[in-house]
């Protein structure tokens, strides 16, 4: 299910609201990694990639 | 489409050839010659395409802590992975047991790292999750 909060979107899945980024072709909603760079003062580089849930959606029978 | 799981999963799921749990599952870096095809099946199919770098071993990471709970949403969930001290550059993960692929994860662009830390970070959710639609 979809709610929106202002002009966020969100995928509500069981109790969770998840953020998404737009729609893919097929009209599912899409959730992109989010990237956390962070550039220390020697140059060092860190990489933190937070990946969203792959989902195997099925639908009981009424 | 740019990340997703593959068939081959689904029917190895089906056919009992794959335990979450206990298999060994290992966590691979690709380049940008990686596409996710879902009907590719081995890990062969797409190796060729696996990085090299500083930190960086062929094959990936053992996956630890794999654990499957069983409620309304199941879902298979795992350790963040971890390489340190790297130098490398990814745009891929692709997650595979033995032989056979299970997902493949694009990351939305290059991410380079510099003689830090490269993790990737599962979300709460888990790495797969079955419900209803």
């Amino acid at each position: 299910m979809i709610i929106t909060k202002g002009k966020k979107k969100y995928l509500k899945i069981g109790e969770r609201a998840i953020p998404f980024d737009g729609y893919d072709k097929n009209g599912k909603p899409v959730i992109r990694p989010r990237v956390l760079r962070t550039v220390h003062p020697n140059g060092r580089i860190d990489i933190q990639i937070t990946i969203p849930s792959l989902k195997i959606n099925y639908k009981k029978n009424a | 489409m740019p990340s997703g799981i593959y068939e081959r999963f689904f029917a190895n799921l089906m056919n009992k050839e794959i335990d979450l749990e206990i298999d060994v599952v290992k966590v691979a870096l690709l380049n940008n010659s990686h596409s996710f095809y879902g009907a590719d099946n081995l890990w062969s199919e797409v190796s060729a395409n696996e990085i090299s770098g500083t930190g960086y071993s062929a094959g990936g990471k053992t996956l630890a802590g794999k654990a499957v709970t069983q409620a309304t949403i199941t879902k298979w969930d795992g350790n963040n992975v971890l390489w340190t001290s790297a130098v490398f550059s990814a745009y891929h993960a692709v997650i595979y047991s033995g032989t056979d692929l299970i997902a493949s994860i694009d990351f939305g662009g290059i991410q380079s790292v510099a003689d830090g830390n490269f993790e990737i970070e599962w979300s709460a959710d888990g790495i797969i999750t079955l419900t209803e639609n």
